[in-house]
């Protein structure tokens, strides 16, 4: 004798509009692996034969070197930070996000140009120190330095995830430790570290993509990665099949990953006690609180200061230059296409995690984390998979209207950076309990109201967040940009990297610049809406 | 009869049943405790009631309406039931007021002043839910859930996260209120004592049946089951006549010689008089004297044999389907 | 204001898409130098057509155009490697044009046997060398490159660049695959270093030390006696131009052309020819030849001074389409010899 069900929430309409949205988004991905089949296989044997496993083996060694740098100025300032008071923390704790707002390829043409024959460090020493000079006249494009480099831009993504980990585990675990007589030492690697594990997987995996997804930096420092071939075999060979079969098996490479890391951490999820205390609670000796000062120094001095001074030394020298009204035109072009992708994304994410929690369908939460997993797919094979999309149906579509159209461009960036409008939401939709929703109903709110009064209010400051990195990201966003770009249609990366390929990086440093300093100031102010929220998750 | 509950069925997964054919009827005004252990679906059975959860077969009915039965399913916002959950879910970005009036009909608008008097926030109206101790959220629930004139009032583990020498007070408090406005109410907790002295009847589910429905009185003096025995109340098991016997610990006397021997273990303070635990053969007895009794001293209980309680099985079993 | 809103999105959303408009010219371009842009503006100003120009690398461009098919909204496409042109050529994404007012003013040895595109600028990849390391006599042609002598001396960019896969291209053109096998092994054998960088760090490594000769297109070099930073202007000073394959039966230097060429669908096709004219001209070509330190197509204009000083040299006269067409066996080489 079953009862059918008539739920207030309507669960077809809910689960149909998920899936719609969701295969929107995944779209390219399919338009991709349908183009597998129609691989030339020759092609893709000449290429196992003579050039995968170089590849291969570069882009792994890259990976593991870049995610050590990155581990390490992401986790030990986040420990210090969290964990004990000294001079200037706050102040560091600011500085140490800072570097995610140079992209990875400026840092590296900034810091090729830096240690270069012709550039300032060995100038100087040729000059007045010339027996040092010697020694450093050494070649510095290597995988060594570029992995350091690399390190120093994205070690941000590690550093917020400890931070937040760090801080939230709460000051009863560490109180005993101290009470056990366990020393700093001791509690960070025996306790801290391992209960911390989901974090810093979490901030690795993103470190991991941003390397597989690379390019320019990667060419020009002649390290030939996995990507590189994808766009070798579409460049050179003029094979867009095998080099959609190389993206596809990056991608299934990736997709493993994901799910090895979601699996094995699922175990060590843990929920952290609400209505802990955050004071700092140890204090520093003297010769550890020097130590404090460096290992929190360092990250900040090489990974933004160093470049940003350069920087703004080549906008100096090149001030009576600048062409300023492109520079409006390009700043124009950049802000408003950025601010309405993330918007797009922002909202898409939040009705995802909103029906997630209402209707607690299968199909909801499945394909609300399947739309994640684009992110794995480098900027430039979204583009091409786009084009290819809207070109092979030109009776449905008039394919006029979406190429070189914003619609195009702003469809692509919403694919590529979905999930980093997602986790910030994710995290915060999760935290709120599901009685909230049970009272709502019970109160009598229908779910638009529910979602208006209720859920909006409370995820406001994730909101914020979600819709800030997604700025960020895009607006250092390039592959998808030169791409799809409609005419007369710059933006400040795009003109960067124009000028950094051409050999021209003085006159690339004004659009850096730029890039910069907005990405900077949305950062500081980022970072203070994530203070008042660990705060306000207390109790 | 206000509130009917007929063969109500309730499973995620049909071969793990929640809840099974449940039958039971609460009168107007009636405070009901449901007890069972964690996680033997007495939320789920609230959240039945009260639209949040569909139920695979039975009638529920309130207050003469049908409420869910084979072609009915009244929403839950149009149930007239208010619902007190467990952790007393205020939403965090409005104050006290606000959380109230939340959503309110206006024809409630006059009765917010009585409610908010009656649960005593007059000075707590403009605070925010981070800004108040447990029992302040808990009775703003209770506010909110009033204010509508509810049918049927709902309480989820209403004391499990109070902190214990305070509970007593807003046990009374509770009881208060509810009997003041008459609202129907059933309270769900895994633990009796809570609500033992507040409840006009308990109903003590296991396994996904009702073991037994009646007031408390009746529960303590006459349990159907060894279950329902122990959950009231320790029980001392004796062997004799080749029948097993329960006794309660206060109908168990020291006395100058009698068959029942005894050794005793400890003598706990417990304000008034001494618990003595003994040890006879192998089973562990508790009975009262008021001063304390040294240990291993040999000893003579009695009791009244009408005071026995004697059950069908053995004193580890309840009701299953099977044997109801 | 969610209205305003609303209608800004949709009008961004669909709007600036293309219009089809007669006074407009949409270029894809591979090049994007200051010079480009200057070029434009004054034709702008002088004919009025306003010219749109989307800016990427040739193989995107080439995708995209290819992609578009039949709607593509593209009247020119210009490259800064005449092999692109040759490939766009093959998969019929040009239209020929004949038009003898300006093919006149053209060395012909520049020109497109086919007639689908015309040569802008061209340049030459050279060897520069160490003035202090290297005597001029030691120098001849690229096959001498693989010579032992030059063992753990010489310095090039990556393989994946277009400059040298048309080296290549011209080399087995001229030599056959089998030689230019051997060659490039011998070339891979004495590298300095990896190959890395562009051609601008080959020759700060000769200042650094760190090899003896490079290979790299002409205009760097000027590029960098031109700079202001006086550290490149040091690096440009320490090495001189050599321009192989000078000898009496050699071929002579490589030399690759920027060219432009109407694309096949081109809903502006009268302007297109308008703007090539305008770029082959005498005033057009003043323009690139003192900005950009390119040699002009057109055999009366002279190059910028500090090029004028390498002095003169005879070109390889290989039809340029070659470039092109031996660009996949180029490429194959590379990979067999291990030249990164």
């Amino acid at each position: 004798m079953e009862i059918k069900s008539n739920n207030i929430i309507n669960r077809w309409g809910v689960n149909i509009s998920t899936v719609f949205v969701s295969l929107l988004i995944v779209i390219p991905l399919l338009a991709l692996i349908l183009s597998v089949f129609k691989v030339d296989f020759d092609n893709f044997y000449y290429l196992w034969n003579n050039l995968l496993v170089d590849y291969s083996l570069s882009t792994i060694y890259l990976v593991l070197l870049t995610s050590f740098f990155s581990l390490i100025f992401g986790i030990l300032p986040a420990w210090y930070i969290s964990t004990s008071r000294f001079k200037g923390k706050n102040l560091y704790d600011i500085l140490l996000y800072l570097p995610l707002a140079i992209p990875t390829y400026i840092m590296a043409f900034t810091y090729s140009d830096v240690l270069s024959y012709t550039g300032p460090i060995q100038s100087f020493t040729r000059k007045y120190i010339p027996e040092i000079s010697n020694i450093l006249n050494q070649d510095y494009l290597q995988i060594e330095v570029l992995a350091i480099i690399m390190g120093l831009a994205l070690y941000p993504y590690i550093y917020t995830a400890c931070r937040i980990s760090f801080s939230l585990i709460g000051s009863n675990y560490i109180d005993l430790c101290r009470n056990l007589g366990m020393s700093q030492m001791k509690t960070f690697f025996r306790i801290v570290l391992p209960i911390s594990r989901v974090a810093i997987f979490s901030g690795l995996f993103l470190v991991i993509m941003e390397v597989l997804n690379e390019y320019g930096a990667v060419n020009y420092f002649g390290v030939n990665t996995f990507t590189s071939g994808i766009f070798r075999s579409w460049n050179s060979m003029q094979d867009v099949d095998t080099a959609s079969l190389l993206a596809v098996s990056l991608f299934i490479i990736v997709i493993i990953f994901f799910f090895l890391e979601r699996f094995t951490n699922s175990k060590y999820k843990f929920n952290y006690s609400v209505n802990t205390n955050q004071t700092s609670n140890f204090l520093l000796t003297q010769s550890r609180r020097v130590i404090a000062h460096i290992i929190c120094l360092i990250p900040i001095v090489f990974g933004f200061l160093i470049p940003i001074l350069f920087i703004i030394n080549n906008v100096i020298n090149e001030f009576s230059r600048i062409n300023f009204s492109k520079l409006i035109d390009l700043l124009f072009n950049t802000l408003s296409v950025s601010i309405v992708s993330a918007l797009i994304i922002v909202i898409i994410a939040v009705l995802f995690q909103f029906f997630r929690k209402i209707s607690k369908s299968r199909v909801v939460i499945v394909f609300s984390e399947i739309i994640s997993l684009t992110y794995a797919l480098p900027g430039a094979v979204i583009a091409l998979s786009l084009i290819i999309l809207v070109t092979s149906s030109p009776d449905l579509v008039n394919s006029n209207l979406f190429i070189g159209s914003f619609f195009l461009l702003i469809y692509a960036y919403a694919i590529r950076h979905m999930a980093v409008g997602i986790s910030p939401l994710k995290s915060s939709f999760e935290k709120h309990p599901s009685s909230y929703d049970d009272t709502g109903i019970n109160l009598g709110l229908t779910p638009l109201k529910l979602f208006k009064k209720i859920h909006i209010p409370i995820n406001k400051s994730a909101i914020l967040i979600a819709f800030l990195l997604c700025f960020i990201d895009i607006m250092k966003e390039l592959p998808i940009t030169l791409i799809l770009r409609p005419f007369n249609f710059d933006t400040l990366a795009v003109q960067t990297y124009q000028y950094a390929i051409e050999e021209m990086i003085p006159k690339s440093a004004i659009y850096s610049l730029s890039i910069v300093m907005i990405g900077s100031i949305l950062l500081i102010f980022l970072k203070n809406i994530i203070n008042k929220q660990i705060d306000v998750s207390k109790g | 009869m206000f509130l009917k509950v007929e063969n109500l069925e309730k499973y995620y997964n049909k071969k793990l049943p929640l809840i099974r054919k449940l039958n039971f009827s609460v009168d107007k005004g009636e405070i009901i405790s449901f007890i069972g252990e964690s996680g033997s679906g007495k939320t789920t059975f609230l959240k039945c009631l009260a639209g949040l959860e569909e139920i695979n077969s039975g009638i529920i009915n309130l207050n003469g309406k049908v409420l869910n039965d084979n072609n009915t399913f009244v929403p839950p916002h149009l149930r007239k039931i208010g619902f007190v959950f467990q952790d007393y879910p205020l939403f965090p970005h409005i104050n006290v007021i606000e959380n109230i009036t939340l959503n309110l009909d206006n024809k409630f608008l006059n009765k917010i002043d009585y409610f908010i008097e009656l649960t005593g926030l007059k000075d707590l109206k403009s605070r925010y839910p981070h800004e108040l101790s447990g029992g302040e959220k808990q009775r703003v629930c209770l506010a909110r859930a009033l204010v509508r004139d509810p049918d049927l009032l709902l309480l989820d583990e209403p004391f499990s996260n109070l902190d214990s020498n305070i509970k007593s007070s807003i046990q009374d408090e509770i009881h208060r209120i509810i009997k003041k406005t008459q609202t129907t109410t059933i309270l769900v907790t895994h633990d009796i004592s809570d609500t033992f002295n507040i409840s006009d009847k308990i109903l003590i589910f296991k396994a996904g049946i009702l073991q037994q429905y009646d007031k408390p009185i009746e529960m303590y003096c006459n349990p159907v089951n060894c279950y329902c025995a122990k959950i009231l109340g320790d029980l001392n098991q004796i062997n004799t006549d080749n029948k097993t016997y329960y006794l309660r610990p206060e109908n168990m006397k020291l006395s100058n010689n009698s068959k029942f021997k005894a050794i005793i273990e400890k003598s706990l303070f417990v304000g008034k008089e001494y618990k003595i635990r003994a040890k006879a053969d192998n089973q562990i007895w508790y009975f009262f004297h008021n001063e304390p009794i040294s240990v291993n001293e040999k000893v003579f209980v009695d009791f009244d044999k009408k005071d026995l309680l004697e059950f069908d099985s053995t004193c580890s079993n309840y009701f299953t389907l099977n044997n109801q | 204001m969610k209205n305003y809103l609303l209608l800004l999105t949709t009008l961004m959303l669909f709007g600036c898409s293309q219009n089809e408009n007669s006074k407009e010219i949409n270029i894809y371009s591979q090049r994007h130098y200051d010079v480009d842009e200057l070029q434009y503006q004054n034709f702008e100003k002088k004919t009025g057509i306003k010219i749109n120009v989307i800016k990427a690398n040739a193989d995107e461009l080439i995708q995209r155009m290819k992609n578009e098919g039949d709607n593509s909204p593209a009247d020119l496409f210009i490259t800064v490697d005449v092999g692109k042109l040759w490939q766009a050529t093959e998969m019929g994404l040009l239209q020929k044009f004949e038009d003898s007012s300006i093919t006149k003013n053209i060395s012909p040895e520049l020109l497109d046997k086919n007639g689908y595109w015309v040569p802008v600028t061209y340049r030459s990849r050279v060897v520069v060398y160490s003035n202090d390391r290297v005597k001029r006599e030691e120098l001849s042609t690229y096959e001498d490159l693989a010579n032992d002598k030059w063992r753990g001396r010489l310095l090039v960019r990556s393989s994946s660049n277009s400059y040298n896969q048309a080296l290549m291209s011209s080399i087995v053109a001229n030599l056959g695959s089998e030689i230019t096998t051997e060659w490039s092994k011998g070339i891979v054998a004495n590298l300095a270093r990896n190959p890395k960088g562009n051609d601008r760090d080959q020759v700060k490594a000769i200042a650094a030390g760190q090899g003896d000769i490079a290979i790299v297109n002409s205009y760097y070099i000027g590029l960098l006696l031109s700079s202001e930073n006086e550290e490149e202007l040091n690096a440009g000073n320490a090495v001189s131009v050599f321009f192989p394959n000078q000898g009496e039966n050699e071929r002579g230097a490589h030399v690759n052309v920027s060219g432009i060429a109407i694309a096949k669908n081109s809903p502006n096709k009268e302007n297109a020819i308008e703007l090539i004219r305008y770029l082959t001209s005498e005033e057009a070509q003043q323009t690139y030849v003192g900005n950009t330190f390119e040699f002009s197509i057109n055999p009366n204009i002279k190059p910028d001074e500090i090029v004028q000083a390498w002095g003169e040299f005879k070109k390889d006269p290989l039809d340029l389409n070659m470039l092109g067409e031996k660009r996949a066996e180029a490429i194959r080489i590379f990979d067999k010899t291990g030249w990164k």
